[in-house]
């Protein structure tokens, strides 16, 4: 497709290039600064992409190996929050399933008064004697203790992104986190 | 500018007024494996919209998307100490963001034939490879992003992703963009910017030329 008749040779593959041999002239910019304002405009980034993307990062330097998460389930009809709000509203519940080798771990949200979310979870794992860590941009972990079942429980915390980290004896497969999620 | 992306002098340091975004990335890796891990965050906000751009471009929808960007950090982090050429970091992160857009465009693509095994799938499949979305009036509300961005659908797929990369970075690499979206630059006597030479001239064309 040809579109530029005889003012431009065929365009070929290797030759598709900027170079940087003839830096840009102003009208270049002036066209470059459009077309990335107008991309934007049509397909934005989400806004806290690049907060997630920190947030991550600094999870990963934690070196916990990470878990993929099995199935986001949309609020399910029926299913509702353990702790019913003090104002009476019921709430729908979220549920997450994340794995890792023979680990698999299922956390339930739900909203908690005050705007604060419950974490109730489950592990289901050979060795169930976990640590589990909560942690959130910019604040200290909260850390409990999984339950001989597996199952543990943050009652009250802040909306907004959040990443688990289970650690399990360095024999039993060590620590594992899950994606960054938001509660 | 420096051509030598690929061997920043001692005298750059990583702050230099002159340094591409290659070679802020490149010192903030060295950086960040002597466990200086603040400059690492500066590079995250400027790379993280050039991420986006390229597994969008590859067709994967917005919240997959959004992990994968998340998660090629998360594999810088992890292979920090491994990575060969710490210099062509920028290369790296676009290189591997593209990767796995591309395996999960194919997933997709591959649920997507499962549901629907019919013959219209070769017309999904084209859709999805679309890297330039139609205009869409409530966005595109002035003629001249209108032309703007008519002229940009012109270009074919890897000149429209080198130049929405190279748009996106304040003054960006080249070679490392053009090698990651699979245009290693090429021989002597490569002419500047092809893509952006044809995106100029389609614009003088359909009339939208006078840009500054």
């Amino acid at each position: 497709m040809d579109l530029n008749g005889d003012e431009l040779p065929e365009v070929r593959d290797d030759e598709l290039t900027l170079s940087p041999a003839e830096p840009l002239d102003d009208a270049d910019r002036a066209v470059l600064t459009h077309l990335s304002e107008v991309a934007g405009r049509l397909d934005p980034m989400p806004d806290d992409l690049v907060e997630r993307s920190l947030f991550a990062a600094t999870l990963a330097g934690l070196e916990a190996e990470m878990m993929q998460a099995v199935h986001v389930s949309e609020p399910l009809a029926g299913v509702r929050s353990a702790t019913v709000p003090a104002d009476g509203v019921p709430t729908e519940a979220r549920t997450i399933s994340f794995t890792h080798g023979d680990l698999t771990l299922m956390i339930q949200l739900s909203a908690e008064r005050a705007g604060r979310i419950r974490v109730d979870g489950w592990i289901a794992v050979p060795t169930p004697s976990c640590t589990v860590e909560l942690h959130r941009p910019g604040v200290a972990p909260e850390t409990t203790e999984a339950d001989e079942d597996g199952r543990f429980s943050f009652p009250a915390v802040a909306s907004g992104a959040a990443s688990l980290i289970v650690r399990r004896p360095q024999a039993d497969g060590g620590a594992v986190s899950t994606p960054v999620i938001e509660l | 500018m420096t051509r030598r992306c690929d061997a920043p002098s001692a005298r750059e340091s990583h702050d230099a007024p002159g340094s591409t975004l290659g070679e802020r990335a490149a010192h903030a890796l060295l950086a960040y494996r002597e466990g200086r891990t603040d400059r690492l965050d500066a590079v995250v906000r400027e790379v993280t919209p050039l991420l986006w751009a390229t597994v969008r471009a590859q067709g994967v929808g917005r919240d997959e998307a959004a992990d994968i960007v998340q998660n090629t950090w998360v594999q810088l982090v992890k292979h920090a100490d491994r990575i060969e050429e710490p210099r062509a970091v920028l290369k790296w992160l676009l290189t591997t963001a593209r990767r796995a857009a591309w395996d999960a465009a194919r997933n997709e693509r591959a649920v997507a034939a499962r549901r629907t095994d019919l013959p219209e799938d070769h017309r999904q499949h084209a859709a999805l490879h679309d890297a330039a979305p139609q205009p869409d009036a409530q966005v595109l509300t002035k003629e001249r992003d209108r032309i703007l961005w008519k002229a940009f659908a012109t270009l074919s797929e890897r000149c429209r992703e080198l130049l929405h990369l190279v748009a996106l970075a304040d003054r960006p690499d080249y070679r490392m963009i053009s090698a990651a979206v699979g245009m290693p630059v090429g021989s002597i006597g490569a002419t500047r910017g092809r893509c952006l030479a044809k995106l100029r001239t389609e614009l003088d064309r359909m009339g939208g030329g006078a840009w500054i």
